[in-house]
């Protein structure tokens, strides 16, 4: 059999494990009295399985917490059938969780679930997120004032922000606490997702400063990244405060007309 | 693909003594204790791409000592094409960290550009041998330099091989001009697995090839002997060590202990006696 076509048939008795062994398996795979071809084939089907539960975990502690190790597991196997790893890292397979969590969450179905693996997932990219130097309020505060509203602010890589439908600030701090897990509860939240140093912080915000987050992250002018704050002097300081703190929390790397 | 223009046919080993892998466990003690350990490998795709913590700490542990880059995703076997990412992420990562060694494993791993994240055996044919070869010779070209390919345990064989896996290896580096990282443990389990002659297999290997040895620990499962990496080097495996350093020489070597990972002084431990195996086998040579 030639290479390209061995490694599809391994491809799939390893990936998509079923209750018989075709009979294509005795053909390719040596055996042994003591050892079949499917029993080997088993060892790889696990090391697959199990891996893939592992890095999961890695990145989705909480998540893991909430359903337990046997949901986890089940959780894992449906979402490997419908997405397998398309990253040299392991560390990226679980990119695709929350929104399969969104389509497919498991039953009894906790409707938080897609949203707390987002912020998970949030909060893991920002882990491992490329490093750049953050502005601070000194720098800014060289800058003239009347260039200010045509700026564009430039974030650092780690900075993010997700909105998500259900009370997730709650059960988080449940698990977190080890406290007894809320009743969910529909809502909408609006997080920040960023690294300090080497620390990775969530802070809630509210949709005004998700939305202005979202036109800065896009480089839309100061001017523009203002308006959701709404006219007046009281907007305007609201907004100043929104946009002091994120330089000061370093989510912001440069600002650039 | 021709032969790489910018090194010469042959591998130079690299005098290195005896390291430790980095793992998130020890990282505060390592700084910490500064233990005597020479050099240190890092799992490639852990610090591909990436800032941070994670970044950092291979580029402080680069500061004082020599780094291995290995890694576990290149595919190097497979029949899709190489990731140009994949690629282009490992040159980044070789430029910035200037490793003493970079290598990977002899398996496949990635099919219709979807990853298993496992180290899966390849068919021992002259198909596989030209196709992996060329890959190699791929690899080198864009990293610039030789990689060592290092055999992986495995617990089935292809009815389609015709050459036993050393030969393959042996044939392998020749003609991609590469360097071997060869797994003693590996050895063992598959020799175990497949009922092969392990002294065959090390005296099937080119020695001058050989620029770094593996060793760990393995759990027995009643039919077959399973690649765990969790647990300290078993005698039979110290055995087969010692006879591999009176064919190769002094060879870099590397415990690989991932799971159930031990505190560092164990670890640092462990090293230390393959360092003392090592000197009792070129005494004995």
């Amino acid at each position: 059999m030639k290479l390209a076509a061995t490694q599809k048939v391994l491809w799939k008795l390893i990936t998509e494990p079923g209750p018989r062994t075709p009979p294509e398996v005795a053909r390719i795979i040596d055996e042994t009295p003591a050892f079949s071809a499917r029993q080997r084939l088993t060892v790889y089907a696990d090391m697959y399985f199990w891996r893939n539960v592992g890095a999961l975990q890695n990145d989705f502690p909480k998540l893991s917490e909430l359903l337990g190790d046997q949901g986890f597991a089940a959780l894992t196997r449906r979402y490997l059938k419908a997405h397998r790893s398309q990253h040299h890292d392991l560390g990226q397979a679980g990119w695709q969780l929350p929104a399969f969590l969104k389509r497919s969450a498991p039953r009894p179905s906790r409707g938080d679930l897609a949203g707390l693996a987002a912020l998970e997932w949030a909060r893991a990219g920002a882990y491992v997120a490329k490093d750049a130097a953050p502005l601070t309020l000194g720098d800014m505060a060289k800058l003239p004032p009347a260039k200010f509203p045509k700026l564009r602010l430039g974030f650092v890589p780690s900075a993010r922000v997700l909105a998500v439908n259900h009370d997730v600030a709650a059960t988080w701090a449940a698990v977190e606490n080890k406290t007894k897990v809320p009743r969910v509860r529909r809502t909408r939240q609006y997080f920040v997702v960023w690294r300090k140093g080497f620390e990775v912080f969530h802070s809630r915000v509210d949709a005004r400063e998700f939305k202005a987050l979202g036109l800065a992250l896009e480089g839309r002018r100061i001017a523009e990244v203002l308006a959701p704050f709404g006219q007046g002097p009281r907007a305007a300081q609201v907004a100043f405060t929104a946009i002091g703190s994120w330089v000061r929390e370093e989510m912001v790397s440069s600002a650039r007309s | 693909m021709g032969v790489s223009p910018f090194f010469l046919m042959g591998y130079d080993k690299v005098t290195l003594g005896h390291g430790i892998g980095l793992r998130n466990k020890h990282v505060p003690k390592y700084f910490a204790a500064k233990p005597p350990v020479a050099w240190v490998e890092a799992i490639s795709e852990n610090f591909m791409g990436v800032g941070g913590r994670v970044g950092a700490v291979l580029e402080k542990v680069r500061r004082d000592v020599p780094v291995a880059l290995h890694g576990v995703s290149l595919s190097i076997g497979a029949t899709d094409p190489l990731s140009k990412r994949h690629l282009r992420e490992l040159k980044e990562l070789v430029d910035r960290i200037d490793p003493a060694i970079v290598s990977d494993h002899l398996c496949w791993g990635s099919h219709g550009g979807r990853y298993v994240h496992d180290l899966l055996p390849l068919p021992f044919t002259e198909e596989s041998l030209r196709h992996v070869v060329d890959r190699v010779k791929e690899v080198q070209d864009v990293l610039r330099r030789q990689i060592l390919l290092e055999n992986v345990s495995s617990y089935l064989t292809l009815s389609d091989s015709t050459l036993t896996e050393w030969d393959f290896l042996a044939e392998l580096a020749a003609r991609a001009d590469c360097g071997i990282l060869l797994d003693v443990n590996n050895i063992y389990v598959s020799a175990t697995n497949h009922r092969f002659d392990a002294r065959e297999y090390l005296d099937g290997i080119p020695a001058d090839r050989v620029g770094q040895i593996h060793l760990a620990g393995h759990r027995d499962e009643g039919a077959y002997l399973f690649d765990t990496h969790d647990g300290p080097v078993c005698p039979d495996v110290w055995a087969l060590y010692a006879l591999a350093i009176q064919k190769l020489g002094a060879t870099p070597t590397l415990i690989e202990w991932d799971d159930n990972v031990p505190e560092l002084e164990r670890l640092v431990e462990e090293s230390e006696l393959a360092r003392k195996a090592e000197q009792q086998a070129l005494e004995t040579r």
